[in-house]
């Protein structure tokens, strides 16, 4: 490869403007010449260098440089990132309200179900009961303490349902 | 490196300086200073063998026998 190829491809990759698969093909290349890898270095160094003397000195260095031409640059850079991020958050939206109306127009899974059952298997439903019966606002233990207080009015009732408010504000 | 930079023709300084200090691409430095891609990456490219010519005389000296030129 003619040097001059190969400084203008060592110093498009450090600048980041060269393809992807040319880069690769390029460090293959640099893996088998350890001369155009040791230039390649040189050239590395040669631009951080210069990026680094630009950002410490540079208002002495660019004094020749038009102050519009960088706000301009700078406003277009500043532009071009909100549009990005504007766009970012479009594309978030988007999908949220996209997935959103799929969620709501696909009907739920018991109305997809179909449910086959017959007579042999269904059984009559029976009541579980719990070997710690729970006593909290809305157990099945007060439930029936409320309704059998209702119905029967008789005092025991009322006293079991008084025992389990009790118990419930003293476990909170 | 400063002194260096500042030799720099203005026309190279310039591309360069948006480069590296603003991190424009080619396509944008060509917009900023309404000038073909192709002369950006040119500019660029002879303010950086520049810049290594100053730093490093005897490499450039030695790369230009081991060409072949006179």
């Amino acid at each position: 490869m003619k040097t001059e190829n190969l400084e203008a491809l060592l110093i498009d990759r450090a600048m980041g403007e060269l393809p992807a698969a040319t880069a690769e093909l390029l460090d293959e290349y640099l893996a088998h010449n350890p001369e155009a890898a040791q230039k390649s270095a040189q050239l590395e160094d040669t631009m951080r260098n210069a990026a680094e003397s630009m950002r410490v000195d540079s208002p002495k260095v660019t004094q020749a440089f038009p102050r519009d031409l960088i706000e301009r640059a700078n406003r277009g850079l500043r532009w071009r990132r909100q549009t990005a991020q504007l766009l970012k958050l479009a594309a978030c939206l988007a999908l949220g309200l996209t997935l959103g109306w799929f969620g709501k127009t696909q009907p739920d899974a018991v109305t997809m179900a179909h449910v086959t059952t017959s007579e042999s298997t269904l059984q009559e439903p029976t009541l579980v009961k719990r070997a710690t019966p729970s006593v909290g606002f809305w157990s099945v233990a007060r439930f029936e303490a409320r309704t059998s207080a209702t119905k029967s009015e008789d005092k025991a009732s009322r006293y079991k349902l008084q025992s389990l408010s009790l118990i419930s504000t003293s476990k909170n | 490196m400063h002194n260096a930079i500042a030799a720099l023709p203005t026309a190279q300084r310039e591309a360069l300086e948006l480069k590296l200090q603003h991190e424009l691409t080619y396509e944008e430095i060509a917009s900023v200073l309404e000038i073909p891609i192709g002369t950006v990456r040119s500019r660029i490219h002879h303010a950086v063998l520049r810049l290594r010519e100053t730093l490093n005389p005897s490499q450039s000296v030695k790369e230009f026998y081991e060409d072949g030129k006179p």
